[in-house]
């Protein structure tokens, strides 16, 4: 097996384990858009057009409560802000690739690709090939994401709510935030942001979650900008 | 209109993931921007996930008693921290849900 195909299969499986989550957060997209008054073709079509969970249902939510455009487009993006950072972080890996190279992996940057992308880079053996490796993950959670997204739209009427599907969704975020936990302005940027979101519960428009998220950055980087300060002093 | 937001929204989220990717603009991050990204998705991802746990609904319910979920996500989150694994995390938090609501 060329070392194209094998890193391209090698990052597929990697991916894998993701799909437990990913899975049942497309189902409760399609179930999600469905029960909102989204057509067949809009719910399907939006898991290709955005491609970001936690945005597509940031979207359908604020859509159907009749929230202005802009507000949608805000929301979207302050959500969407960490993939300027997985971006960045990528950067130095993927720089030299031809443009549609670039195109297509940056389509599919998610935060699971992210995470096994950076496991892979710090391999010991970085192969001349490892964009194989991001576009065989990427592919392959992006048609998981298609078909979750299409049996939670065809079945909406069969899935019960009682199957708690919406906790597995918080559940793999919680996969992802936990282990990003290493500083105590890390701590303190989580529970700002969580405080926030719950207190700030009445704002209109759902602002909550931009404020929350906005809060819990600035309480994040105030923190660290002061205990530097406090260790230069010492 | 809908086709037009929702497109405006592909847009917003393919150049955030395209951002550093390009060679037009940004060849690096100015230094102010850089700091403050690393809270963006501790922060973000906390806004998502606890009112999803604590909003039962329509209105907050902090009872641990009546929100089972508020227990199994403590379960997971503890899992979380100690396997850094994805599928013991997502695995832990449905099941002990799942036992809890079947308990209670």
């Amino acid at each position: 097996m060329s070392s194209k195909t094998s890193e391209f299969f090698l990052g597929a499986r990697a991916i894998m384990p993701h799909h437990l989550g990913v899975f049942p957060f497309g189902l409760v997209f399609g179930v999600i858009a469905m029960t909102n008054g989204f057509s067949v073709l809009e719910a399907i079509l939006m898991s290709s057009i955005i491609f970001g969970g936690a945005s597509q249902i940031v979207f359908v939510q604020l859509w159907a409560a009749g929230v202005p455009s802009f507000i949608v487009g805000s929301s979207v993006a302050i959500v969407n802000l960490r993939h300027l950072l997985y971006s960045a972080s990528l950067k130095k890996y993927v720089e030299n690739l031809p443009l549609r190279w670039r195109l297509v992996l940056a389509y599919l940057l998610t935060d699971q690709s992210y995470s096994v992308m950076v496991q892979r880079y710090r391999a010991k053996e970085i192969s001349q090939f490892s964009h194989y490796y991001f576009l065989g993950s990427g592919i392959t959670l992006w048609a998981g994401w298609q078909l979750a997204t299409i049996v939670g739209v065809l079945g909406a009427s069969f899935i019960s709510t009682e199957w708690s599907l919406t906790f597995a969704v918080s559940l793999t975020f919680i996969a992802i935030v936990a282990p990003l936990l290493k500083t105590r302005s890390d701590l303190i940027a989580c529970l700002v942001a969580g405080v926030l979101s719950i207190a700030l519960q009445p704002l209109p428009w759902k602002l909550w979650l931009v404020v929350a998220g906005l809060g819990g950055i600035a309480a994040g980087w105030i923190a660290s900008t002061i205990n530097k300060k406090n260790r230069d002093l010492e | 209109m809908i086709w037009f937001v929702m497109i405006i929204a592909g847009m917003i989220t393919f150049s955030t993931r395209f951002s550093m990717f390009n060679k037009f603009i940004a060849q690096k991050m100015p230094a102010w921007i850089e700091a403050p990204l690393h809270y963006v998705p501790i922060a973000v991802l906390t806004a998502i996930i606890i009112p999803e746990i604590l909003i039962v609904d329509g209105s907050i319910n902090f009872s641990i008693v009546e929100n089972l979920r508020i227990a199994a996500a403590g379960i997971a989150i503890l899992v979380a921290l100690v396997t850094r694994n994805v599928v013991a995390t997502i695995a832990s938090g449905l099941i002990c849900l799942w036992v809890f609501q079947w308990l209670l």
